[in-house]
């Protein structure tokens, strides 16, 4: 089934997302960029260009490159916006005998819709060349205040660029889409979305109308389309340039270069003012003049940042409450506040809103890909995609075995999606041991004690060998209905023994959370055991390497140290029982060190008994493979 | 889920007449195979899911290690701008040896930059901060000058050169 392709068709910017394996995902356009400028040029040598290298080439070829046509589409040329917009920019334009709007690029008239068109068809190309398959059907999003004609015109844009457009859908209704708020019973929304050059807010409302989804009436929207992050950056830069002149006495805005590092100075300083209370903005060479180079050095406050940029949250605001009594419903009624456009990540500006509506806003999803995300879902609702996704269960606890010292071993974590199947290779704890206890235990805790036991079984049969050698394969299956089954197999003999557990998954929500209450707050006093465990572990280990040196090695090592080691490993075996996991420790580092005088001593003499180190323990893993 | 159906299946019905008994199970046997046909669908479709997400994990794999790369250069642009404003206000033989080893470097992480005076204008490797008036029709569309220098790994453009171009009416 083709993909339906969701854009957000923006005045600035433009970005694209589709729904993969049940899932909205953004996608790149050809330079590796997750939105395009909304930006079209014919060059000088006649080629079309569309979007970074259309805005990169702009300086040479003002009357040839056409931006903000967003702000035209859909208008009349006599519109007394029309005619302020586009005393702002530098391409040419005239009125259409029907009184419509025309812009000029490479010697030729063009609609707006098909300047747009030119904008859709690069995205559509590139979504193509992402996806590896054609793209021909598309939802497009319109700010909620485009009427008729501008949404028609928007439509005609991308049939020009060859989509069928199945749906244009209002920015804000694809921001609620995006958070799924479509599915909550009676939600009211505001999505206030503050974007490079235009403020929105609306305030929506989900109208259940049976079934599962909701449908999203605006019920009421305003804006400004000259307020946005462009304003606070000129404010920066502004600042900026003011501080430095006070300086240097030198007006830098004049020159490009400079103003273009002030620029992405402005910009990365607003950024880490997100987070920092203060930062530095360093800009050394910004110019020169007859005493030699001259350097920005200045250090700005959030408070600063504030300050600069207090009259357009102000607005904002403003329009935000002009919205509010113009719908139906009181701030208090306000159950989400969706917040849009990267401007708002700005910390003054959420706090500001939250003020307002005295609750927090959304912004877990990211605020520039929102609106193409929820584009995307209804593309997905549209295509059936969505419908037919498969609810895939997690386990709810993570699932392992107990092995050598109490230790819960985890061979499968929790929220791993089922069905799934997970195997992991143990061993024996003692020599000559030819039976293994395989006891499953579920929850978070470290200790297998602490946690639910679901069951145990035994295998036998396992052939005598030295502690570490037999290799005991354990499987976890977990099926879709959540029913667990156990196999152990001694990979030597291919003897297998297994268990199936039905309740594994059916525990009450409130036990879950019970039990990972427990584990988080248990977490250090776990730790505590767990390394006690461990000690332990490697004092048996030692006990044993050192015994078996002494027992394979009677003849090569010198009397006083046989001696030595086994005052050692007496002392060790004093403190092992113990639970004092330090004192463990380090009889055991004091055993080892004996240890290694033997090796020393016996060198070459015999066939590398310290092999007989490795294999130890009874369940501690030594490999790990999966199913 | 398997479990239920089969035990849907069975005893009582046998009781029935035979008309009904074989409307009934015929009725549940094109449910089922509705059933299998969908979950057959589902299954099917997961499948291709994984296989498409297995084939772009690898083909991302290589892209991913060029973005880490890309990543670095961009942290790193801010002081290779200074250095070369540094450079054009001062050369000294020391630092003009610095300047090398950071550059030495970066060509060797796969790192070119470029941009000279007398390069054709191509927005595709450059950004236009500023237009002047060329001499001759030679030098349309030509840099004039190198603002600072465009970086790229491979075909990827980190940055382009910011140039000054050259127009002749």
């Amino acid at each position: 089934m083709a993909k339906i392709l969701g854009i957000d068709l923006g005045t600035t910017n433009s970005a694209m997302a589709v729904m993969r394996g049940g899932e909205p995902q953004i996608l790149e356009n050809s330079e590796g960029a997750r939105t395009t400028p909304s930006v079209v040029a014919t060059s000088k040598v006649g080629e079309r260009l569309v979007g970074l290298i259309a805005r990169r080439q702009a300086v040479t070829n003002p009357k040839n490159t056409v931006y903000q046509i967003k702000r035209f589409i859909g208008h009349t040329f006599d519109e007394p916006n029309v005619q302020k917009d586009k005393a702002a920019v530098p391409f040419e334009m005239h009125k259409t005998q029907n009184g419509g709007i025309e812009v000029e690029m490479g010697e030729k008239w063009y609609r707006p819709e098909e300047i747009s068109a030119m904008i859709l068809g690069k995205l559509k190309a590139d979504a193509e060349k992402r996806l590896g398959e054609p793209i021909t059907e598309a939802v497009i999003t319109v700010p909620a205040y485009f009427n008729d004609a501008q949404r028609a015109a928007t439509r005609d844009a991308g049939k020009i660029a060859g989509l069928e457009v199945k749906r244009i859908i209002n920015e804000p209704t694809a921001a609620a889409l995006a958070y799924g708020f479509n599915k909550k019973k009676d939600e009211k929304v505001v999505v206030f979305d503050f974007g490079g050059g235009t403020f929105d807010v609306s305030v929506l409302e989900v109208v259940m109308a049976g079934g599962e989804e909701g449908s999203i009436e605006v019920r009421s929207t305003d804006g400004d389309a000259h307020l946005g992050g462009k304003d606070i950056d000129q404010k920066i830069i502004d600042w900026l340039a003011a501080e430095f002149q006070k300086e240097s006495g030198i007006d830098v805005r004049l020159d490009p270069l400079a103003r273009q590092r002030l620029d992405e100075a402005a910009e990365k300083a607003k950024i880490e003012l997100s987070t920092a209370v203060e930062t530095e903005v360093n800009i050394p060479f910004l110019t020169s003049d007859a005493s030699g180079p001259r350097h920005l050095l200045v250090k700005m406050s959030r408070s600063k940042l504030e300050e600069l940029s207090q009259e357009f949250i102000d607005r904002a605001l403003a329009i935000t409450k002009r919205a509010m009594e113009a719908s139906p419903f009181k701030n208090a009624d306000i159950n989400e506040i969706i917040l849009v456009g990267g401007q708002t990540r700005m910390p003054a500006l959420q706090a500001a809103v939250e003020k307002f509506f005295d609750k927090k806003p959304n912004m877990s999803v990211n605020p520039d890909e929102v609106v193409a995300i929820g584009a995307a879902i209804q593309g997905g609702i549209l295509g059936g995609e969505v419908r037919d996704v498969l609810l895939l269960d997690v386990i709810p606890l993570s699932l392992g075995i107990e092995t050598m010292g109490g230790v819960a071993t985890k061979l499968i974590e929790r929220n791993t999606t089922i069905p799934t199947s997970r195997s992991q290779i143990f061993s024996t704890a003692a020599d000559n041991q030819t039976s293994v206890e395989i006891h499953i235990s579920q929850g978070e805790r470290a200790m297998a004690g602490d946690n639910k036991s679901l069951g145990r079984f035994v295998l036998d049969g396992i052939p005598p060998a030295p502690r570490g050698l037999p290799q005991v394969e354990v499987t976890f299956d977990v099926d879709a209905n959540g029913i667990l089954t156990v196999k152990a197999k001694d990979k030597a003999t291919n003897k297998e023994q297994s268990i199936r557990i039905e309740g594994s998954s059916g525990l009450a929500e409130a036990d879950i959370e019970r039990m990972r209450k427990d584990a988080e707050a248990n977490a250090a006093t776990d730790k505590q055991k767990v390394e006690l465990a461990e000690a332990r572990n490697l004092a048996d280990q030692a006990v044993y390497a050192a015994k078996k040196a002494l027992d394979d090695n009677k003849d090569k090592i010198p009397a006083e140290l046989g001696t030595a080691i086994t005052e050692k490993v007496s002392a060790l075996e004093a403190v092992k029982g113990g639970d004092d996991a330090a004192k463990i420790k380090a009889a055991t580092d004091e055993l080892s060190k004996e240890l290694s005088k033997v090796y020393e001593a016996i060198q070459k003499a015999a066939p590398q008994p310290g092999e007989q180190k490795a294999p130890e323990d009874d369940s501690k893993p030594k490999d790990n493979t999966q199913q | 889920m398997l479990g239920e159906n089969e035990e849907e299946f069975v005893p009582e019905e046998e009781a029935e007449d035979g008309g009904t008994l074989v409307k009934k199970l015929r009725e549940k046997l094109r449910k089922a195979v509705e059933e299998k046909q969908k979950n057959l669908d589902g299954w099917q479709r997961a499948q291709a899911d994984f296989v498409n997400y297995k084939r772009e994990e690898a083909s991302l794999a290589g892209e991913r290690e060029v973005r880490t790369r890309v990543q670095l250069v961009e942290a790193l642009l801010p002081a290779l701008d200074s250095f070369e404003l540094a450079l054009k206000h001062a050369q000294t033989k020391e630092m003009n040896l610095v300047h090398k080893q950071l550059l030495d470097a970066l060509r060797q992480m796969g790192v070119e930059f470029y941009g000279k005076p007398g390069d054709t204008f191509d927005p595709y490797k450059y950004e236009a901060l500023r237009q002047v008036p060329a001499a001759n029709a030679e030098e349309d569309q030509k840099v004039v000058s190198v603002e600072r220098s465009g970086y790229s790994i491979g075909e990827k453009i980190i940055r382009p050169a910011q140039v000054v171009v050259g127009a002749h009416n």
